[in-house]
C-alpha cells in the first residue's frame, strides 16, 4: 500500500485496470457468409430460429447451415448471451428436447475461428459467427452479414 | 528419453492438426407418478414410470447415430426396452435415409413426444395413442425398416415428408381362449427380430408448418398383420395374416398468444381374415386445449374417443371395446429440467362404465 500516496488511489487504478481488461476479453461478434450470399441482413428471430434448430432455411433460400465454435471458446459465450439469448444449461437442456425427437441436432461444432471460416468458404450457404478483428483483407472472399434487430 | 520425445512429438502432431470430434450426446428422462382411481378393487399407488435414456451422435460429416432404451418397471423387475434405434445418411441438403427401428410417422403425438413423459404436456396419452406394451395399445406405433425423411420448402410453406418401409406388425393368439372374449389381452409385436411374411408395412407422413405455430398434417399406413403363434386359436398359420391395416390421419396444431390447440384423427380400415371375415372401419380422435395464464404454469382440457366397430376381430383380439376419455390437467415447470403435473379424467367403457382416475406426476430431464 506504500506505492500509493492514499487508498483512494489505489480503487482509482484498481477501476481502470478493470476497465481495460474487460474491453481487451470482449470481442464483437460478427456473421459472415460467402461474398455470394444473396442477402446481406438476416432478422435476429431468423438467426435465433437458425441456431437453435427451429429453422432450416430464410426467405426462399435451401437449406442454411450454421457453424457454431466448441463452447470452450470465449466467442461461444459471447455469442449465446449477447444474440441468441439461451446460455448454459437452458441451452443445454433445448438441445436435447431438440434431439430427443431425433430429427433436429446441434450444429456443426469446431474449434477455432479458422476452421469456421474454412467451412464458410468450402460450403455454399454456411454462416458462422467470428470476432470482427478477424474479419480482415484475407477474407475479401466472405462478407459480414448484418443483423436487424 | 526417447519415449518421451516420440510421445511430445506425436501430442505436438495431434494439437496441431486440424481434429474433427463428433460428441456423444445423452439425456435422461423419468418420473414418478401417485395415481388412484374410483374403480373398484383399485386403491391409491406411487409408480416409478419409465426411465427413458437416449444418446445419438454423428458418426461423420453426413451419417448419425440414435438409440433410445427404456427402463420399465413391472412384476418380474426391470424390463429393458429398444425403443428406436437407427443410423441415418444424409443423401442430400433435404433427404436424409434411415434404417432401424423408429416411432411409426403417424399423426402428431406419437413423433413428438416419444416416450419422454416430460415433454409431454400431460401425464397421460390419448387412449388409442398408447404404445404396443401399454394395456389399450392398438395402433403400431413402432415400425422397424427404412424411412426416409425430407424437408421441403415450398412457397414460404416448409413441409416435412416421411416415407416408410418395414416389417409388418404380428399377434400372438395362442394365449387367448377365444376370439372374441372382452378379457383378451394381445399385443401387438413390433416384429423386431424379423419378418413373419414378406408383406410390409409402409407409409407416408405430409406435415405442413405454415408458419413456426400453425401446422396440419396428414399420414397413411398400411401393413398385414401377422400370427405370430401357431395359430390354435386364431386358426390363421404362423405367418398368415390377421387383417390387412389401413390407417388414414389428420393432425392439427396451433398455437395463438398463451393458447393452443393440437388435435388427431384416426380412421382406422380392417380387412379381417378370422372370425367375421369383412371391412371394418373404426374412427379414434383427440382435441386438446391447453392455455396459461401465469409464466410456467399451464391447464389443458383433452376430449378424446375411440370408437370401434364391435364386429371388427382384430380390436376383439385386444379385448377393446371402446372409450371415452375427459381429461383435465395442468402442469406447473419448476425449472426447465423438471416439472410438476396432476390430471384427473374420467373415462366411459361399454365393459366397466365410468371410472374416475386421478394422477400427479413429478418428470424431469437430466441433461
Amino acid at each position: 500500500m506504500r506505492y500509493f500516496t492514499s487508498f483512494g488511489q489505489f480503487v482509482h487504478i484498481l477501476l481502470i485496470c478493470a476497465v481495460f481488461c474487460s474491453v481487451e476479453s470482449y470481442a464483437q461478434v460478427v456473421l459472415v457468409v460467402k461474398a455470394n450470399f444473396p442477402y446481406d441482413c438476416i432478422q435476429l428471430e431468423d438467426l435465433r430460429a437458425l441456431w437453435l434448430g427451429e429453422k432450416r432455411t430464410i426467405g426462399e433460400l435451401g437449406r442454411i447451415r450454421v457453424v457454431d465454435l466448441h463452447p470452450s471458446h470465449q466467442l461461444h459465450q459471447q455469442f449465446y448471451s449477447d444474440i441468441i439469448g439461451l446460455t448454459g444449461k437452458n441451452l443445454e437442456i433445448h438441445w436435447k428436447k431438440k434431439m430427443f425427437v431425433g430429427r433436429v441436432f446441434r450444429p456443426k461444432q469446431v474449434q477455432s475461428i479458422k476452421e469456421a471460416v474454412e467451412l464458410v468458404r468450402a460450403v455454399p450457404g454456411v454462416i458462422a459467427y467470428i470476432d470482427k478483428p478477424h474479419l480482415n483483407d484475407d477474407l475479401d472472399d466472405l462478407k459480414e452479414l448484418c443483423i436487424f434487430r | 528419453m526417447r519415449v518421451l520425445q516420440k510421445f511430445l512429438v506425436v501430442a505436438c502432431f495431434y494439437a496441431l492438426s486440424p481434429i474433427v470430434c463428433y460428441a456423444l450426446e445423452f439425456a435422461l428422462f423419468g418420473d414418478i407418478t401417485m395415481t388412484d382411481s374410483t374403480q373398484a378393487n383399485q386403491h391409491s399407488e406411487f409408480v416409478l414410470g419409465e426411465v427413458d435414456f437416449f444418446a445419438t451422435t454423428a458418426l461423420d460429416g453426413k451419417s448419425r447415430a440414435f438409440i433410445e432404451y427404456v427402463f420399465e418397471h413391472e412384476e418380474e423387475g426391470i424390463v429393458t426396452d429398444v425403443e428406436r434405434l437407427w443410423i441415418s445418411r444424409e443423401l442430400t441438403d433435404e433427404i436424409d435415409v434411415a434404417v432401424g427401428r423408429f416411432h411409426s410417422p403417424i399423426g402428431y403425438w406419437n413423433i413428438a413426444f416419444h416416450h419422454g413423459s416430460f415433454i409431454q404436456d400431460t401425464i397421460s396419452r390419448p387412449v388409442f395413442l398408447e404404445f404396443e406394451d401399454s394395456p389399450g395399445g392398438v395402433l403400431p406405433m413402432h415400425v422397424v425398416g427404412l424411412l426416409l425423411r425430407s424437408n421441403v420448402r415450398y412457397k414460404k410453406i416448409d413441409f416435412e415428408i416421411d416415407a416408410f418401409v418395414g416389417n409388418g406388425p404380428s399377434i400372438d393368439t395362442d394365449e387367448l381362449d377365444s376370439l372374441a372374449s372382452p378379457d383378451n389381452r394381445s399385443e401387438l409385436i413390433v416384429s423386431a427380430s424379423g419378418d413373419n411374411n414378406s408383406d410390409k408395412a409402409r407409409g407416408v407422413r405430409v406435415k405442413a408448418f405454415f408458419s413456426k405455430k400453425l401446422g396440419a398434417g396428414f399420414s397413411y399406413y398400411a401393413a398385414a398383420i401377422s400370427e405370430s403363434g401357431e395359430g390354435r386359436t386364431s386358426g390363421v398359420e404362423r405367418g398368415g395374416e390377421l387383417s390387412d391395416q389401413q390407417i388414414y390421419s389428420f393432425d392439427f396444431q396451433l398455437q395463438y398468444a398463451n393458447t393452443s390447440i393440437v388435435s388427431e384423427y384416426y380412421r382406422i380400415l380392417n380387412d379381417t381374415d378370422i372370425g367375421n371375415k369383412k371391412t371394418y372401419s373404426s374412427n379414434a380422435f383427440y382435441i386438446q386445449l391447453g392455455w396459461s395464464s401465469v409464466p410456467h404454469w399451464k391447464w389443458y382440457v383433452r376430449y378424446e374417443e375411440l370408437d370401434i366397430n364391435r364386429s371388427d376381430s382384430y380390436f376383439q383380439l385386444f379385448g377393446t371395446q371402446g372409450e371415452r376419455r375427459k381429461v383435465f390437467a395442468t402442469r406447473f415447470e419448476l425449472s426447465e429440467s423438471n416439472a410438476i403435473k396432476a390430471e384427473t379424467y374420467r373415462r366411459q367403457t361399454a365393459l366397466h362404465g365410468n371410472e374416475n382416475v386421478f394422477s400427479l406426476q413429478w418428470a424431469f430431464l437430466i441433461p
